[in-house]
């Protein structure tokens, strides 16, 4: 598969373009255009009880689109938020996302929910993970600028602005400093990552710009 | 008169620049400056057009506004106005010539020239089914149009076919045919898909898409707003 990304950091966009019977797994409504040859399906991933844990808890929708064309051709995809879109090869690894950041991916990899433990579930982030493993490309999503970490040791972030990581950090959601700072701080539950590996942010989170439209209501 | 385009990227505006006797239209509200010496009016109809107050409320009816509002110099001397859209993204100008008009969705209409004749044009029953596009602009005559855009603007030149989702189109010449459709083999895998109905293009001729579709960003947007106060 051949792949291009344009429009990077503010409004990325992805175009694919696929052999014959080639197929890609998108999220959900992501396609903007098309070859009229591409045909779709709605595809659950890893099953139904593994999709329904997607939508109900993953913020992901139920389906991915699977697109594909006897005769191959192209197809553009961007996500709802403008921001960037990154690719990420990948062999027989894996990659923690969280929700709303998965765009598309091709059918070697394997996206399966997994839950971020009970604290998670009350950081507003919805309390659970998209794990893709496998080998081949994965794209993801980012709101605004996508910033990469290599962790070594330790790092505290925003649960807002977390997009992905290498499962070999360890996390824990945590309030930020003691009571009186988680309160007050403006930053509610923090995830600590330690451990050595690669960890991906977003420059804006959605939450925060829709709490500062909604006295505007 | 001469429009420039000034920013490229997300935040992207036009500056007309008019010479005396010459107006210019643009959608109500695009105003963000302009020289001492415009004056400012509104008008239902444009040269040319079927125009009046059924246009204005034909163009109500697809969710823009009745009046467009008209720019001219008062004192015989050159003047500027400059316009920006609503949402952020780019702003380009069309150049149209008499032999091919242009279709220009309605949210994506910024402003014309006065030569060229604006009508509203319902899609009927494929229109209301496209969602976002209830109706097009129709653009006819010799002048500018300018469009904006949710993100980038990308320009393809059709010749054959090519697939749009509805929330992507910004404007196409008529030399294009289109038709609302499913995306994929059968009805209900387009929607299980999530992307329901699509434009088929169809024919020769230049259509410009957006990177982005705003009715998704609102989606998303939205149910984190709270209930808005009466």
């Amino acid at each position: 598969m051949e792949f291009k990304i344009d429009g990077n950091p503010d409004y990325g966009e992805l175009t694919c373009v696929l052999a014959p019977d080639e197929k890609l797994l998108t999220e959900s409504g992501a396609m903007s255009r098309m070859s009229r040859s591409m045909d779709v399906k709605g595809r659950m991933m890893g099953g139904l009880f593994a999709s329904l844990g997607r939508k109900i808890f993953g913020g992901e929708s139920l389906f991915v689109g699977e697109y594909s064309s006897p005769e191959g051709g192209w197809i553009s995809l961007s996500p709802s938020l403008p921001g960037t879109v990154a690719h990420h090869p990948m062999d027989r690894g894996s990659l923690i996302l969280t929700a709303g950041c998965f765009l598309a991916c091709s059918p070697g990899i394997r996206l399966q929910t997994r839950f971020g433990g009970f604290r998670y579930l009350f950081s507003g982030e919805g309390g659970f993970f998209l794990e893709a493993s496998g080998s081949g490309d994965l794209f993801y999503n980012t709101y605004g600028a996508m910033v990469m970490k290599d962790v070594d040791g330790s790092i505290t972030v925003d649960t807002g602005h977390v997009v992905a990581w290498d499962p070999n950090l360890s996390y824990t959601v945590t309030g930020m400093g003691g009571l009186k700072q988680t309160l007050f701080s403006g930053e509610g539950l923090v995830l600590k990552f330690s451990g050595h590996g690669r960890l991906y942010l977003q420059t804006r989170t959605i939450r925060e710009s829709a709490s500062w439209l909604s006295p505007f209501c | 008169m001469q429009i420039d385009i000034l920013e490229r990227g997300a935040f992207g505006s036009a500056l007309v620049m008019l010479q005396p006797g010459e107006t210019f239209i643009s959608e109500s509200g695009a105003m963000f400056r302009a020289s001492g010496n415009i004056d400012i009016d509104v008008t239902t109809k444009t040269k040319g057009s079927k125009g009046g107050i059924l246009a204005g409320i034909k163009r109500l009816i697809g969710g823009e506004h009745f009046f467009f509002s008209t720019y001219r110099v008062t004192d015989g001397q050159p003047g500027e106005v400059g316009l920006a859209p609503t949402l952020q993204g780019e702003v380009r100008v069309v150049d149209i010539e008499p032999s091919l008009s242009w279709l220009c969705a309605g949210a994506s209409y910024l402003g014309s020239t006065e030569e060229l004749a604006v009508d509203t044009q319902f899609q009927g029953f494929k229109g209301m089914f496209s969602g976002e596009s209830l109706f097009f602009l129709e653009l006819s005559g010799r002048g500018q149009m300018l469009v904006n855009a949710f993100g980038r603007i990308t320009e393809f030149q059709v010749d054959g076919q090519m697939i749009v989702d509805t929330g992507h189109v910004v404007a196409f010449d008529e030399g294009l045919d289109y038709r609302v459709t499913k995306a994929g083999g059968s009805w209900v895998s387009s929607f299980v898909a999530g992307e329901g109905l699509v434009l088929e293009f169809k024919g020769q001729g230049k259509i410009l898409v957006q990177s982005h579709n705003p009715k998704e960003y609102g989606r998303a947007l939205g149910p984190l707003l709270p209930a808005r106060q009466q």
